[in-house]
């Protein structure tokens, strides 16, 4: 569906998004995940039409986005910072949206909005941070665009909303063709929603893969071995990509199923050996360090 | 399903979210238009009349009071109109694209199903909308409403306040799209609205600086195009002079047409990243630094140079100035775009470029390295030369006035066309004096004088020399031996007798209290006339310039009902001199019964006061007026343009009559005695 091609852009003299290419599948929920100024907001406005790229391309369905009203009917960006009209009401915002977006649902957008007890004819700025954030997710799905890129969007709300957007997203997949694509740095959030994870870093992706996959390929196990000579065997063996050590204990997050991985272990007679469940953030945290961007080392 | 955006319905929604600015806009619309113009019309209506006949008389008809207020409301050179259309321009333009210069609301706009193109003709258009309904509105109601109420909606008033008002919101549009370009070209409010200055005023105030920097520096300096000249630099000045010149209304729409097309461009290619940034494009903050700041370091250091030594003769002072206000404007100009102290030196391509832009500046103007004030071409390239008829007026009138308005046949200033009327080939003369001007200005009694060379390559070259009186005098005297050159530089033969109604007579000594009105016929007009033009194209103005006038012939009022273009002697000179070498015009006076007085007339006088360095003298005695009135003499019109005026007096004679006005000192020594004396 979405294709980026070896895009770049720098700004001044800071190279925001350093040849890129990535796709994005129709249907997939996709996180974004990413270190400060990994790139993530710089490519979600490229791929909004907002940013022309310096280099590349960014196509929907074969047509270039930039400078191309049809096509970015079909896509809808939720900023970090959303923009209101002054003295606008949500009713207001959807009428401006009505006029931009041909299939924007107004039935769907009011009833949203009575879903959360949200006013439409209040004014959004007596709204808090959250509530305007909440308007800005409902106009988005209303707008009826096939692609939602929402940069941080989920950040305050709170829980019981977010739950309820979750909700209205997976619905929306079920009911038609939607991709949203979500920018954030709340790795346990974008691992409830997302099924397929992009990691940037300085501007190019570090990897791209389903959630799944990613899990199913790489494997954190816990071990204690008889002697130090199986446990530098051991390391050679295996594709470590994170080690670390508590006395005897070794945690090892290394490439390869979980069979794979306890194979290799279990050749070397551990004392001990279990494989830990592996959440998104110690895979970010390792796929970075790998990368050479190593947080511990700042407080060492 | 996709679908074509209605650009309507988006102007529509702008339009409503701007309603506050419409409903500004009709407000002052409403006040400026019906209102004040309906309080104009009450006044026009209601003014005093002057009986007739006279000047006034013809201009006290109501009917072109009225008249003359619609034209200046809806197509004079009103200088409100333009203050309106700036505010408006900048108001509309401003809260139009300021989108442009916030980040959340970039990514909000530019994130919508937009054409770039559409970004720009929503707000654009509905700019436009907001400022010119409301402006048609109230000027058809003014015009047509109001009017009728007055009788004022007639052919003649139509025919120009309705063109006038669609020049008006063609002038709108011209200074709108230009503060619209600012706002493109920039990331901040603040250097939106100072780019749109630079944009709209630029032009003038260049014009302005260059002028003063060449009046400054050369003492040779002379232009020929006025002042008026600047107005044709700025979109905001046409829009005053469309009524009056088609190349303004040209180079007003040729703006407007430009400055939109930049404006699509600018928005094509706008990198939206840019916002609050200072400019959109790195090339344009250089640019602009070079474009203002070596005018505002040349002004500066002029500014500083005059007032820290006291007079802007001091060459040294003029450059350090010039070159250390560019020093601190480079700086301001860095710190106020990036507050950043390493940015001085990153920037210091643009810098070297401004710091020679000034030097280039300061070679030309005070250093004169162009060699202006050295000008003198070979005698084998010029075809032509004149002197400039201004130091001869003061020859033949007592107030010398010089409509900055009078124009020749062809629209020229009225001086270069008289200038161009007395060019000669037999220049010798006029070359010897050039000469004596570059070479060894003169500087005691000296008089300033104006000459054209007209260059065989077509070229026309204007220089004012300092040059000694005697030299002027030989030279005058030398080039009026050719009669032809007598009649082309002699201005009587451009005094039409019509001009020479209600006329007065008076004698030119400090007492004189002889004034006596001419009520002349259509044929004893055109004798007097004819009698001028004999005497003064006759005499020789060198030796006028040294003599004292007899008497002085006073027009009443000027004709103001002349059209612009047409040659007006009456508003260049409002009182002529006659010499007692103008024997034909005192022979006619002498037949209407005045002659001039030869001495002057103590017996009625009661006391004579002047003043001199502040300090007030008053005589009483008729020894002490006597001797006052033998070391003094009223100052002839080239005395007074010279400044070489030395006291004021003022006579009161015993009915109470009080005669006041300047005079030169005759004979210094009794006239020092005379002031020790009291």
């Amino acid at each position: 569906m979405i294709e980026i091609s070896h895009v770049s852009k720098k700004f001044d003299s800071i190279l925001a998004v350093d040849d890129l290419t990535a796709h994005i599948e129709k249907g997939q929920v996709f996180g974004l995940v990413g270190t400060n100024e990994a790139g993530k907001s710089t490519l979600l406005r490229m791929l909004s039409g907002v940013l022309r790229p310096d280099t590349g391309s960014l196509t929907l369905d074969g047509k270039t986005i930039y400078n191309n009203s049809v096509v970015k009917q079909e896509i809808c960006f939720l900023s970090d910072s959303g923009y209101y009209f002054p003295n606008a009401t949500p009713a207001d915002m959807a009428d401006y949206y009505a006029l931009l977006y041909p299939n924007f649902d107004r039935t769907r957008f009011d009833g949203f909005l009575k879903l959360l007890e949200l006013d439409p004819r209040r004014k959004m700025n007596t709204f808090s941070k959250g509530m305007k954030k909440q308007v800005a997710v409902f106009l988005g799905i209303a707008s009826g665009a096939r692609c939602l890129l929402c940069d941080e969007t989920f950040d305050g709300l709170d829980p019981v909303v977010r739950q309820a957007v979750k909700g209205i997203f997976a619905a929306e997949i079920l009911d038609r063709d939607f991709t949203p694509v979500i920018a954030s740095h709340n790795l346990r959030e974008l691992e409830d929603i997302c099924d397929h994870v992009g990691l940037l870093h300085k501007g190019r992706i570090l990897l791209s893969e389903d959630l799944e996959d990613m899990k199913f390929h790489t494997q954190k196990v816990q071990c204690v071995l008889p002697n130090p000579v199986l446990e530098r065997e051991l390391l050679e063996d295996l594709e470590v990509v994170r080690t670390g050590r508590s006395g005897s204990l070794m945690t090892i997050v290394a490439r390869g199923t979980g069979e794979e991985v306890m194979d290799k272990v279990n050749r070397r007679n551990p004392i001990y050996a279990e494989i830990l469940p592996l959440s998104l953030e110690e895979i970010f945290i390792s796929e970075t360090e790998v990368a050479g961007y190593d947080i511990k080392d700042i407080f060492d | 399903m996709t679908s074509k955006i209605s650009l309507t319905k988006l102007i529509a929604n702008d339009l409503k979210r701007r309603s506050w600015l419409v409903i500004l806009i009709a407000l002052a619309g409403f006040f400026i238009y019906p209102v004040s113009y309906c309080m104009s019309l009450i006044l026009a209506r209601d003014m005093v009349t002057m009986p007739a006949p006279s000047a006034y008389g013809e201009y006290s008809r109501m009917a072109d009071r009225l008249q003359d207020t619609a034209v200046s409301y809806f197509a004079g050179d009103t200088s409100m109109l333009p203050l309106i259309i700036v505010i408006a321009a900048v108001l509309t333009a401003y809260t139009g694209f300021s989108w442009l210069h916030s980040k959340a609301q970039t990514d909000f706009y530019a994130g919508m199903p937009q054409k770039r193109v559409h970004l720009f003709l929503v707000p654009y258009v509905s700019g436009i909308l907001i400022a010119v309904i409301p402006y048609l509105v109230c000027a058809l109601i003014a015009l047509f409403g109001v009017g009728a109420a007055f009788g004022n909606v007639t052919p003649a008033v139509l025919k120009l306040a309705l063109p006038g008002i669609l020049w008006a919101v063609v002038g709108y549009l011209a200074v709108y799209t230009a503060a619209v370009l600012a706002m493109l070209l920039t990331g901040r409010g603040v250097l939106g609205f100072s780019l749109m200055g630079l944009i709209l005023f630029y032009g003038p105030l260049a014009y302005l600086l260059v002028r003063a920097m060449a009046e400054t520096s050369f003492d040779t300096y002379y232009s020929v195009t006025g002042l008026g000249q600047m107005r044709f630099y700025s979109p905001v000045t046409l829009i005053g002079m469309v009524h009056d010149s088609p190349l303004a209304g040209l180079l007003l729409i040729i703006f407007l047409v430009s400055a939109l097309a930049l404006c699509v461009f600018a928005m094509e290619k706008r990198p939206m990243e840019r916002a609050e940034m200072p400019f959109v494009h790195p090339f344009i903050a250089p640019c602009v630094k070079v474009i203002t700041g070596i005018p505002a370091a040349m002004f500066t250091g002029y500014l500083f140079s005059d007032t820290m030594t006291g007079r802007l003769g001091s060459l040294g002072w003029e450059i350090f100035w010039c070159f250390a206000a560019a020093l601190v404007f480079n700086v301001v100009f860095e710190m106020v775009l990036s507050t950043d102290v390493k940015e001085l030196l990153g920037h210091w391509r643009s810098a070297a470029v401004f710091f020679a832009g000034v030097l280039i500046f300061v070679c030309i103007f005070p250093l004169d390295l162009m060699g202006y004030d050295r000008f003198l071409p070979k005698e084998e390239e010029i075809e032509s030369m004149a002197i400039g008829q201004d130091t001869l007026y003061a020859c033949f009138a007592d107030e010398v006035y010089m409509d900055q308005y009078a124009a020749g046949p062809d629209g020229e200033p009225l001086e270069v066309y008289l200038m161009n009327q007395a060019l000669t080939e037999q220049f010798a003369p006029i070359y010897t004096l050039c000469r004596e001007g570059v070479i060894t200005p003169a500087e005691d009694n000296n008089v300033y004088v104006t000459v054209h060379y007209h260059l065989k390559s077509g070229r026309d070259v204007y220089r004012r020399y300092q040059v000694s009186k005697k030299t002027l005098g030989n030279t005058m005297t030398l080039l009026c031996e050719n009669p032809a050159y007598r009649q082309a530089a002699y201005p009587f033969r451009y005094l039409d007798p019509a001009d020479l109604k209600d006329m007065t007579v008076r004698s030119c000594k400090l007492t004189a209290r002889d004034e006596v009105e001419m009520i002349l016929d259509e044929g004893e007009r055109k004798e007097l006339a004819e009698c001028l033009a004999a005497d003064a194209g006759n005499a020789n103005a060198g030796l006028l310039m040294e003599s004292e006038p007899a008497g002085i012939l006073a027009s009443t009022i000027p004709d103001f009902s002349e059209p612009e273009n047409e040659i007006n002697l009456e508003q260049c000179l409002r009182s002529l001199y006659i010499y007692p070498q103008y024997q034909r015009t005192l022979a006619f006076l002498k037949d209407r019964g005045w002659v001039p007085m030869e001495q002057e007339e103590t017996e009625e006088v009661d006391t004579v006061s002047f003043w001199i360095d502040d300090e007030q003298y008053v005589l009483t005695s008729e020894e002490d007026m006597e001797t006052f009135f033998a070391c003094t003499a009223r100052p002839s019109g080239l005395q007074r343009m010279e400044g070489e005026v030395s006291l004021y007096y003022e006579i009161a004679f015993g009915d109470g009559y009080i005669n006041a006005d300047a005079a030169v000192i005759t004979d210094q020594a009794a006239f020092e005695a005379l002031k020790k004396a009291h």
